[in-house]
Protein backbone atom coordinates (compact mmCIF):
# COMPACT_ATOMS: atom_id res chain seq x y z
CA UNK A 1 0.00 0.00 0.00
CA UNK A 2 3.23 2.64 0.61
CA UNK A 3 4.64 1.12 -2.57
CA UNK A 4 1.22 2.35 -4.42
CA UNK A 5 0.93 5.76 -2.80
CA UNK A 6 4.13 6.24 -3.69
CA UNK A 7 3.92 5.10 -7.14
CA UNK A 8 0.52 7.39 -6.93
CA UNK A 9 2.37 10.93 -5.39
CA UNK A 10 5.28 10.37 -7.95
CA UNK A 11 3.40 9.91 -11.28
CA UNK A 12 1.17 13.24 -10.17
CA UNK A 13 4.00 15.16 -9.06
CA UNK A 14 5.74 14.33 -12.63
CA UNK A 15 2.54 14.96 -14.84
CA UNK A 16 2.06 18.07 -13.17
CA UNK A 17 6.03 19.70 -13.02
CA UNK A 18 6.90 23.00 -15.21
CA UNK A 19 9.30 21.74 -17.64
CA UNK A 20 12.75 21.48 -16.62
CA UNK A 21 16.51 21.66 -18.08
CA UNK A 22 18.47 18.14 -17.81
CA UNK A 23 21.03 18.39 -15.39
CA UNK A 24 24.31 16.60 -14.50
CA UNK A 25 25.60 15.21 -11.32
CA UNK A 26 28.66 18.15 -9.94
CA UNK A 27 30.95 17.82 -6.93
CA UNK A 28 33.62 19.28 -6.33
CA UNK A 29 35.88 21.70 -4.29
CA UNK A 30 35.98 25.36 -3.21
CA UNK A 31 39.68 26.48 -2.08
CA UNK A 32 41.59 29.70 -1.68
CA UNK A 33 44.77 30.44 -4.10
CA UNK A 34 47.26 29.06 -2.05
CA UNK A 35 45.20 25.58 -1.61
CA UNK A 36 43.72 25.81 1.38
CA UNK A 37 39.80 24.62 1.49
CA UNK A 38 37.29 27.21 2.45
CA UNK A 39 35.34 25.65 5.39
CA UNK A 40 32.18 27.33 5.30
CA UNK A 41 29.38 28.50 3.14
CA UNK A 42 27.15 28.08 0.41
CA UNK A 43 28.59 27.49 -3.68
CA UNK A 44 26.10 28.84 -6.14
CA UNK A 45 26.31 28.62 -10.02
CA UNK A 46 24.16 30.35 -12.56
CA UNK A 47 23.77 28.82 -15.92
CA UNK A 48 24.27 31.62 -18.84
CA UNK A 49 22.02 29.89 -21.06
CA UNK A 50 19.12 28.55 -19.30
CA UNK A 51 19.19 31.16 -16.06
CA UNK A 52 18.78 27.94 -13.72
CA UNK A 53 20.65 28.38 -10.17
CA UNK A 54 22.26 25.40 -8.67
CA UNK A 55 23.43 25.44 -4.79
CA UNK A 56 25.38 23.36 -2.66
CA UNK A 57 26.81 23.91 0.69
CA UNK A 58 30.37 23.94 1.60
CA UNK A 59 31.66 21.38 3.73
CA UNK A 60 34.44 20.99 6.19
CA UNK A 61 36.92 20.19 3.83
CA UNK A 62 36.20 22.07 1.04
CA UNK A 63 34.05 19.83 -0.87
CA UNK A 64 30.32 20.61 -2.12
CA UNK A 65 27.17 18.74 -4.27
CA UNK A 66 25.37 20.50 -6.34
CA UNK A 67 21.49 20.35 -6.52
CA UNK A 68 18.91 22.32 -8.48
CA UNK A 69 15.86 20.69 -8.44
CA UNK A 70 16.59 18.55 -5.54
CA UNK A 71 19.08 18.90 -3.32
CA UNK A 72 22.13 16.51 -5.67
CA UNK A 73 20.84 16.43 -8.96
CA UNK A 74 23.62 18.53 -10.22
CA UNK A 75 23.56 21.49 -12.68
CA UNK A 76 22.72 22.49 -16.06
CA UNK A 77 24.97 21.90 -18.81
CA UNK A 78 27.21 24.50 -20.17
CA UNK A 79 28.95 27.56 -18.71
CA UNK A 80 28.23 28.84 -15.17
CA UNK A 81 29.04 32.15 -13.43
CA UNK A 82 29.81 31.03 -9.64
CA UNK A 83 29.63 32.66 -6.43
CA UNK A 84 31.10 31.77 -2.69
CA UNK A 85 28.77 33.21 0.11
CA UNK A 86 29.77 33.29 3.49
CA UNK A 87 27.05 34.30 6.38
CA UNK A 88 28.79 34.49 9.94
CA UNK A 89 27.23 36.36 12.08
CA UNK A 90 28.20 35.79 16.20
CA UNK A 91 24.35 36.29 17.95
CA UNK A 92 25.84 35.46 20.86
CA UNK A 93 24.12 31.33 20.47
CA UNK A 94 27.33 29.33 21.68
CA UNK A 95 26.64 26.10 19.18
CA UNK A 96 27.36 28.88 16.51
CA UNK A 97 30.65 30.73 17.67
CA UNK A 98 32.58 27.63 16.33
CA UNK A 99 35.97 28.03 14.10
CA UNK A 100 34.75 28.78 10.74
CA UNK A 101 38.43 29.32 9.07
CA UNK A 102 39.46 31.65 6.81
CA UNK A 103 36.79 34.14 5.61
CA UNK A 104 35.96 34.53 2.08
CA UNK A 105 36.08 37.84 0.97
CA UNK A 106 32.62 39.90 -0.04
CA UNK A 107 33.20 40.10 -4.06
CA UNK A 108 33.10 36.41 -4.41
CA UNK A 109 29.30 36.99 -2.79
CA UNK A 110 28.16 39.00 -5.95
CA UNK A 111 28.01 37.17 -9.80
CA UNK A 112 29.07 41.36 -10.97
CA UNK A 113 32.20 40.99 -8.91
CA UNK A 114 33.22 37.44 -8.11
CA UNK A 115 34.76 36.81 -11.94
CA UNK A 116 34.15 33.03 -11.46
CA UNK A 117 33.14 30.93 -14.31
CA UNK A 118 32.60 26.95 -14.80
CA UNK A 119 31.68 24.29 -17.22
CA UNK A 120 29.12 21.54 -16.42
CA UNK A 121 30.08 18.93 -18.98
CA UNK A 122 26.92 16.68 -20.03
CA UNK A 123 28.41 13.36 -18.42
CA UNK A 124 27.64 11.52 -15.57
CA UNK A 125 30.37 12.81 -13.36
CA UNK A 126 31.93 16.48 -13.10
CA UNK A 127 34.22 17.30 -10.66
CA UNK A 128 35.29 20.92 -10.28
CA UNK A 129 37.84 22.95 -8.28
CA UNK A 130 36.66 26.63 -7.72
CA UNK A 131 39.78 28.61 -6.68
CA UNK A 132 38.89 32.23 -4.94
CA UNK A 133 41.88 34.38 -6.53
CA UNK A 134 42.16 37.42 -4.89
CA UNK A 135 41.91 40.56 -7.18
CA UNK A 136 45.57 41.29 -7.34
CA UNK A 137 46.37 38.45 -7.82
CA UNK A 138 45.03 37.70 -11.00
CA UNK B 1 -40.50 -33.38 6.30
CA UNK B 2 -37.10 -35.21 5.72
CA UNK B 3 -37.16 -34.65 2.30
CA UNK B 4 -37.85 -30.92 2.37
CA UNK B 5 -35.35 -30.15 4.36
CA UNK B 6 -32.82 -32.06 2.30
CA UNK B 7 -34.19 -29.96 -0.49
CA UNK B 8 -33.36 -26.94 1.18
CA UNK B 9 -29.67 -25.04 0.02
CA UNK B 10 -27.28 -26.69 2.16
CA UNK B 11 -25.91 -23.22 3.59
CA UNK B 12 -27.24 -19.66 4.84
CA UNK B 13 -24.03 -17.59 4.82
CA UNK B 14 -20.70 -17.01 3.09
CA UNK B 15 -17.76 -18.99 2.81
CA UNK B 16 -14.41 -17.85 4.07
CA UNK B 17 -13.35 -17.52 0.12
CA UNK B 18 -16.19 -15.17 -0.10
CA UNK B 19 -15.20 -13.19 2.64
CA UNK B 20 -11.27 -13.05 1.83
CA UNK B 21 -12.81 -12.05 -1.50
CA UNK B 22 -14.98 -9.28 -0.68
CA UNK B 23 -12.17 -8.03 1.88
CA UNK B 24 -10.08 -8.29 -0.29
CA UNK B 25 -11.75 -5.88 -3.42
CA UNK B 26 -12.51 -3.33 -0.31
CA UNK B 27 -8.88 -3.41 0.81
CA UNK B 28 -7.81 -2.06 -2.94
CA UNK B 29 -10.59 0.04 -3.53
CA UNK B 30 -9.21 1.89 -0.15
CA UNK B 31 -5.81 1.48 -0.95
CA UNK B 32 -6.75 3.44 -4.21
CA UNK B 33 -9.17 6.05 -2.62
CA UNK B 34 -6.42 7.03 0.48
CA UNK B 35 -4.05 8.73 -1.23
CA UNK B 36 -6.45 11.18 -2.78
CA UNK B 37 -8.00 11.73 1.11
CA UNK B 38 -4.53 11.91 2.51
CA UNK B 39 -3.62 14.80 -0.65
CA UNK B 40 -6.81 16.67 -0.21
CA UNK B 41 -6.38 17.11 3.50
CA UNK B 42 -2.69 18.05 2.31
CA UNK B 43 -4.50 20.66 0.26
CA UNK B 44 -6.56 21.78 2.79
CA UNK B 45 -3.91 22.41 5.32
CA UNK B 46 -1.61 24.24 2.96
CA UNK B 47 -5.45 26.81 2.10
CA UNK B 48 -5.00 27.56 5.55
CA UNK B 49 -1.74 28.16 5.55
CA UNK B 50 -2.03 30.22 3.08
CA UNK B 51 -4.89 31.59 4.53
CA UNK B 52 -2.63 32.92 7.67
CA UNK B 53 -0.26 34.54 5.05
CA UNK B 54 -3.24 36.43 4.10
CA UNK B 55 -4.14 37.58 7.12
CA UNK B 56 -1.04 38.31 8.65
CA UNK B 57 -0.55 40.76 4.96
CA UNK B 58 -3.23 42.44 5.97
CA UNK B 59 -2.53 43.63 9.85
CA UNK B 60 0.91 44.77 8.00
CA UNK B 61 -1.51 46.85 6.00
CA UNK B 62 -3.55 48.17 8.53
CA UNK B 63 -0.20 48.59 10.51
CA UNK B 64 0.84 50.75 7.76
CA UNK B 65 -2.58 52.61 7.63
CA UNK B 66 -1.87 53.36 11.20
CA UNK B 67 1.80 54.03 12.00
CA UNK B 68 2.54 55.64 8.62
CA UNK B 69 5.39 52.32 7.57
CA UNK B 70 5.44 48.76 7.78
CA UNK B 71 6.35 47.13 11.60
CA UNK B 72 10.41 46.18 11.92
CA UNK B 73 11.35 43.02 12.11
CA UNK B 74 12.80 43.59 15.44
CA UNK B 75 15.26 46.74 16.98
CA UNK B 76 18.58 46.67 17.00
CA UNK B 77 21.59 49.31 16.68
CA UNK B 78 24.15 50.21 13.15
CA UNK B 79 26.25 47.86 12.36
CA UNK B 80 29.54 47.02 14.53
CA UNK B 81 32.80 48.87 13.03
CA UNK B 82 35.15 46.98 15.56
CA UNK B 83 34.79 42.87 15.66
CA UNK B 84 34.59 42.97 19.50
CA UNK B 85 32.29 45.30 20.77
CA UNK B 86 29.45 43.46 22.33
CA UNK B 87 27.49 47.14 23.13
CA UNK B 88 26.05 47.07 19.65
CA UNK B 89 23.92 44.39 20.54
CA UNK B 90 21.92 46.71 22.08
CA UNK B 91 18.42 46.59 20.95
CA UNK B 92 18.01 43.26 20.04
CA UNK B 93 15.92 42.14 23.13
CA UNK B 94 12.85 44.26 22.21
CA UNK B 95 9.85 41.93 21.14
CA UNK B 96 9.55 41.74 17.29
CA UNK B 97 7.28 42.10 14.66
CA UNK B 98 4.56 39.45 15.58
CA UNK B 99 3.67 41.08 18.60
CA UNK B 100 3.47 44.70 16.65
CA UNK B 101 1.12 42.98 14.68
CA UNK B 102 -1.05 41.81 17.29
CA UNK B 103 -3.89 44.08 17.49
CA UNK B 104 -4.32 43.78 14.24
CA UNK B 105 -4.73 40.46 13.76
CA UNK B 106 -7.81 40.58 16.55
CA UNK B 107 -5.40 40.01 19.82
CA UNK B 108 -5.60 43.56 21.02
CA UNK B 109 -5.52 42.05 24.56
CA UNK B 110 -2.98 39.91 24.67
CA UNK B 111 -0.59 43.14 22.95
CA UNK B 112 -1.55 45.16 25.77
CA UNK B 113 0.09 42.37 28.12
CA UNK B 114 3.33 43.15 26.44
CA UNK B 115 5.49 46.22 26.56
CA UNK B 116 7.06 46.77 23.01
CA UNK B 117 10.33 48.35 24.01
CA UNK B 118 11.16 46.84 27.22
CA UNK B 119 13.59 43.59 27.24
CA UNK B 120 11.52 40.51 26.14
CA UNK B 121 12.54 38.76 29.24
CA UNK B 122 10.89 41.18 32.08
CA UNK B 123 7.00 40.93 29.85
CA UNK B 124 4.87 38.78 30.97
CA UNK B 125 5.81 35.06 31.05
CA UNK B 126 1.77 34.16 29.92
CA UNK B 127 2.14 37.11 26.89
CA UNK B 128 5.73 34.91 25.79
CA UNK B 129 4.42 31.72 25.89
CA UNK B 130 1.31 32.42 24.17
CA UNK B 131 1.32 30.42 20.40
CA UNK B 132 -1.59 32.01 18.19
CA UNK B 133 -3.00 29.45 15.16
CA UNK B 134 -2.50 32.50 12.76
CA UNK B 135 0.89 32.40 13.10
CA UNK B 136 1.40 28.81 12.71
CA UNK B 137 0.90 27.09 9.57
CA UNK B 138 -1.56 23.70 10.23
CA UNK B 139 1.16 21.69 8.35
CA UNK B 140 3.60 21.66 11.05
CA UNK B 141 2.37 22.93 13.77
CA UNK B 142 -0.81 22.99 16.32
CA UNK B 143 -0.85 26.25 18.84
CA UNK B 144 -0.93 23.47 21.64
CA UNK B 145 2.53 22.46 21.36
CA UNK B 146 4.47 25.49 19.45
CA UNK B 147 5.84 26.79 22.70
CA UNK B 148 9.76 26.57 23.96
CA UNK B 149 10.51 26.23 27.84
CA UNK B 150 12.78 28.36 29.26
CA UNK B 151 16.08 26.89 29.51
CA UNK B 152 19.23 27.44 31.41
CA UNK B 153 22.70 27.42 29.06
CA UNK B 154 26.17 27.58 30.27
CA UNK B 155 27.64 30.83 29.46
CA UNK B 156 31.19 30.22 27.75
CA UNK B 157 33.87 32.79 27.59
CA UNK B 158 35.93 32.74 23.99
CA UNK B 159 38.25 30.74 25.66
CA UNK B 160 35.93 28.04 26.27
CA UNK B 161 35.93 28.48 30.37
CA UNK B 162 32.48 28.12 31.85
CA UNK B 163 31.10 31.67 33.22
CA UNK B 164 27.86 30.61 35.13
CA UNK B 165 24.12 29.98 33.86
CA UNK B 166 21.75 32.20 32.19
CA UNK B 167 18.52 31.73 31.32
CA UNK B 168 17.13 31.93 28.06
CA UNK B 169 13.45 32.73 28.24
CA UNK B 170 11.28 30.72 25.93
CA UNK B 171 8.09 31.82 24.24
CA UNK B 172 5.78 30.46 21.45
CA UNK B 173 7.14 30.01 17.59
CA UNK B 174 5.66 30.74 14.42
CA UNK B 175 5.99 29.59 10.93
CA UNK B 176 5.92 32.68 9.23
CA UNK B 177 9.29 34.73 8.82
CA UNK B 178 9.41 38.19 7.68
CA UNK B 179 10.97 39.25 4.33
CA UNK B 180 14.10 40.60 5.32
CA UNK B 181 15.90 41.04 1.76
CA UNK B 182 18.16 39.73 0.38
CA UNK B 183 22.52 39.52 0.96
CA UNK B 184 23.28 43.22 -0.77
CA UNK B 185 25.89 44.48 1.07
CA UNK B 186 25.04 47.57 3.49
CA UNK B 187 26.85 49.89 5.38
CA UNK B 188 30.38 48.46 5.78
CA UNK B 189 30.20 46.21 2.58
CA UNK B 190 29.94 43.02 4.11
CA UNK B 191 27.30 39.98 3.22
CA UNK B 192 26.25 39.66 6.56
CA UNK B 193 25.21 43.79 6.55
CA UNK B 194 21.99 43.08 6.37
CA UNK B 195 21.43 41.85 9.82
CA UNK B 196 22.02 44.72 11.21
CA UNK B 197 19.91 48.03 12.03
CA UNK B 198 18.55 49.75 8.83
CA UNK B 199 20.71 47.58 6.56
CA UNK B 200 17.95 44.96 5.57
CA UNK B 201 16.80 45.65 2.03
CA UNK B 202 13.36 43.77 2.22
CA UNK B 203 9.98 45.30 3.53
CA UNK B 204 10.25 43.98 7.38
CA UNK B 205 13.67 44.79 8.46
CA UNK B 206 15.62 44.98 11.48
CA UNK B 207 15.85 48.44 12.59
CA UNK B 208 17.51 51.19 14.91
CA UNK B 209 16.06 52.12 17.50
CA UNK B 210 16.21 56.26 18.71
CA UNK B 211 18.34 56.26 22.05
CA UNK B 212 21.95 54.84 22.91
CA UNK B 213 23.46 51.91 25.06
CA UNK B 214 21.57 52.86 27.83
CA UNK B 215 18.52 53.76 26.89
CA UNK B 216 16.31 53.55 24.18
CA UNK B 217 13.42 56.20 23.41
CA UNK B 218 10.43 54.50 22.47
CA UNK B 219 10.49 55.21 18.54
CA UNK B 220 12.31 53.50 15.97
CA UNK B 221 13.95 54.92 12.62
CA UNK B 222 14.58 53.04 9.30
CA UNK B 223 11.02 53.05 8.43
CA UNK B 224 9.89 51.15 5.45
CA UNK B 225 6.37 53.03 3.84
CA UNK B 226 4.84 51.37 0.82
CA UNK B 227 5.92 54.86 -1.12
CA UNK B 228 9.84 53.06 -0.14
CA UNK B 229 9.09 49.70 -2.59
CA UNK B 230 9.85 51.39 -5.47
CA UNK B 231 10.13 47.75 -7.17
CA UNK B 232 6.19 47.58 -6.88
CA UNK B 233 4.76 46.01 -4.57
CA UNK B 234 2.73 43.20 -6.15
CA UNK B 235 6.95 42.19 -7.10
CA UNK B 236 7.97 41.87 -3.55
CA UNK B 237 7.46 39.57 -0.96
CA UNK B 238 6.47 40.90 2.40
CA UNK B 239 6.13 37.65 4.55
CA UNK B 240 7.07 33.85 3.74
CA UNK B 241 7.08 30.40 5.22
CA UNK B 242 10.14 29.51 7.14
CA UNK B 243 12.39 26.67 6.38
CA UNK B 244 12.70 24.32 9.35
CA UNK B 245 14.42 20.95 8.94
CA UNK B 246 13.46 17.84 10.47
CA UNK B 247 14.02 17.41 14.05
CA UNK B 248 14.43 21.01 14.66
CA UNK B 249 10.71 22.53 15.32
CA UNK B 250 10.65 24.50 18.80
CA UNK B 251 14.60 25.12 18.11
CA UNK B 252 16.71 28.15 17.72
CA UNK B 253 17.84 29.13 15.40
CA UNK B 254 15.09 27.50 12.91
CA UNK B 255 11.97 27.81 15.42
CA UNK B 256 12.37 29.29 18.33
CA UNK B 257 10.95 32.30 20.48
CA UNK B 258 9.28 34.25 17.73
CA UNK B 259 8.19 37.32 19.66
CA UNK B 260 12.23 37.52 20.98
CA UNK B 261 13.90 40.07 19.28
CA UNK B 262 17.24 38.15 19.56
CA UNK B 263 17.58 36.00 17.11
CA UNK B 264 17.05 36.71 14.30
CA UNK B 265 16.38 33.60 12.06
CA UNK B 266 13.26 32.42 14.62
CA UNK B 267 10.80 35.40 13.07
CA UNK B 268 12.90 36.61 9.81
CA UNK B 269 14.57 35.26 6.60
CA UNK B 270 16.49 36.40 3.63
CA UNK B 271 16.27 34.93 -0.07
CA UNK B 272 18.53 36.06 -3.07
CA UNK B 273 22.12 34.77 -4.19
CA UNK B 274 23.88 32.06 -1.93
CA UNK B 275 19.91 31.51 -0.06
CA UNK B 276 18.27 29.59 -2.43
CA UNK B 277 14.46 28.05 -1.40
CA UNK B 278 14.67 25.36 0.50
CA UNK B 279 13.46 22.28 -1.14
CA UNK B 280 11.75 20.02 1.70
CA UNK B 281 12.50 20.18 5.44
CA UNK B 282 15.38 17.63 4.76
CA UNK B 283 17.73 19.96 2.33
CA UNK B 284 21.43 20.01 3.67
CA UNK B 285 21.60 23.27 0.99
CA UNK B 286 19.54 25.37 3.05
CA UNK B 287 20.43 26.91 6.11
CA UNK B 288 18.36 28.81 8.88
CA UNK B 289 18.76 31.80 6.72
CA UNK B 290 16.07 30.08 4.01
CA UNK B 291 12.61 30.27 3.30
CA UNK B 292 11.26 27.13 2.35
CA UNK B 293 8.04 24.89 3.66
CA UNK B 294 6.68 21.62 4.84
CA UNK B 295 4.60 21.21 1.05
CA UNK B 296 5.52 19.36 -2.13
CA UNK B 297 7.89 21.45 -4.80
CA UNK B 298 6.13 25.44 -3.14
CA UNK B 299 6.76 28.04 -0.53
CA UNK B 300 3.81 30.38 0.18
CA UNK B 301 4.96 34.42 -0.24
CA UNK B 302 2.26 37.15 0.63
CA UNK B 303 3.53 39.82 -1.63
CA UNK B 304 3.72 43.36 -0.37
CA UNK B 305 0.07 43.92 -2.22
CA UNK B 306 -1.74 41.26 0.15
CA UNK B 307 -1.71 38.90 -2.21
CA UNK B 308 -1.13 35.32 -1.43
CA UNK B 309 1.53 33.39 -3.98
CA UNK B 310 3.01 29.94 -4.17
CA UNK B 311 6.28 30.18 -5.17
CA UNK B 312 8.24 26.95 -7.05
CA UNK B 313 11.45 25.94 -4.60
CA UNK B 314 13.49 26.03 -8.09
CA UNK B 315 13.08 29.39 -8.84
CA UNK B 316 16.39 31.07 -9.43
CA UNK B 317 18.35 32.74 -6.99
CA UNK B 318 18.47 36.50 -9.18
CA UNK B 319 14.62 36.39 -9.29
CA UNK B 320 14.23 35.29 -5.58
CA UNK B 321 16.80 38.27 -4.92
CA UNK B 322 14.88 40.48 -6.88
CA UNK B 323 11.35 39.47 -5.05
CA UNK B 324 12.90 39.96 -1.59
CA UNK B 325 14.52 43.28 -2.70
CA UNK B 326 12.49 46.23 -2.28
CA UNK B 327 14.27 48.38 -4.01
CA UNK B 328 17.14 47.06 -6.36
CA UNK B 329 15.70 48.34 -9.45
CA UNK B 330 14.99 44.98 -10.56
CA UNK B 331 11.42 44.05 -11.63
CA UNK B 332 10.18 40.29 -11.80
CA UNK B 333 7.58 39.55 -14.46
CA UNK B 334 6.65 36.02 -14.42
CA UNK B 335 7.64 33.95 -11.65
Amino acid sequence: MRLLLVTWISLVAAGCGPARVPTYPVSGRVVFSDGEPVRTGTIELESEEFGTTATGTIREDGSFVLGTYTPDDGAAPGRHRAIVVQIIINDGLSEHTKDHGRTVPPLFGDYDTSNLTVVVEERDENDLTVTLEQPENR
Amino acid sequence: MTRHSISRPARQGFTLIELLVVIAIIGVLVALLMPAVQQARAAARRAQCANNLKQLALAAHSFHDTHGAFPPARLILDVPRTQNNSGTFVGLDEPTWLVRLLPFVEQAALHRQWDEYAPYGTNPETARNQALPVFLCPERDSANDAVVEDESVIIRLPCGCPRGFQVVPGGAVTDYAANHGDLSPGAVGAPTDFYWGGNGTGVLISSRPIGDETAIERKWRDKVRIADITDGTSGTFLIGESHVPFGQLNKTPYNGPAYFGRHLTNFARIAGPGVPLAHNPGDQRADAYSFGSSHAGIVQFALADGSVRAVSTSTSTRVLGNLASRNDGETVGEF
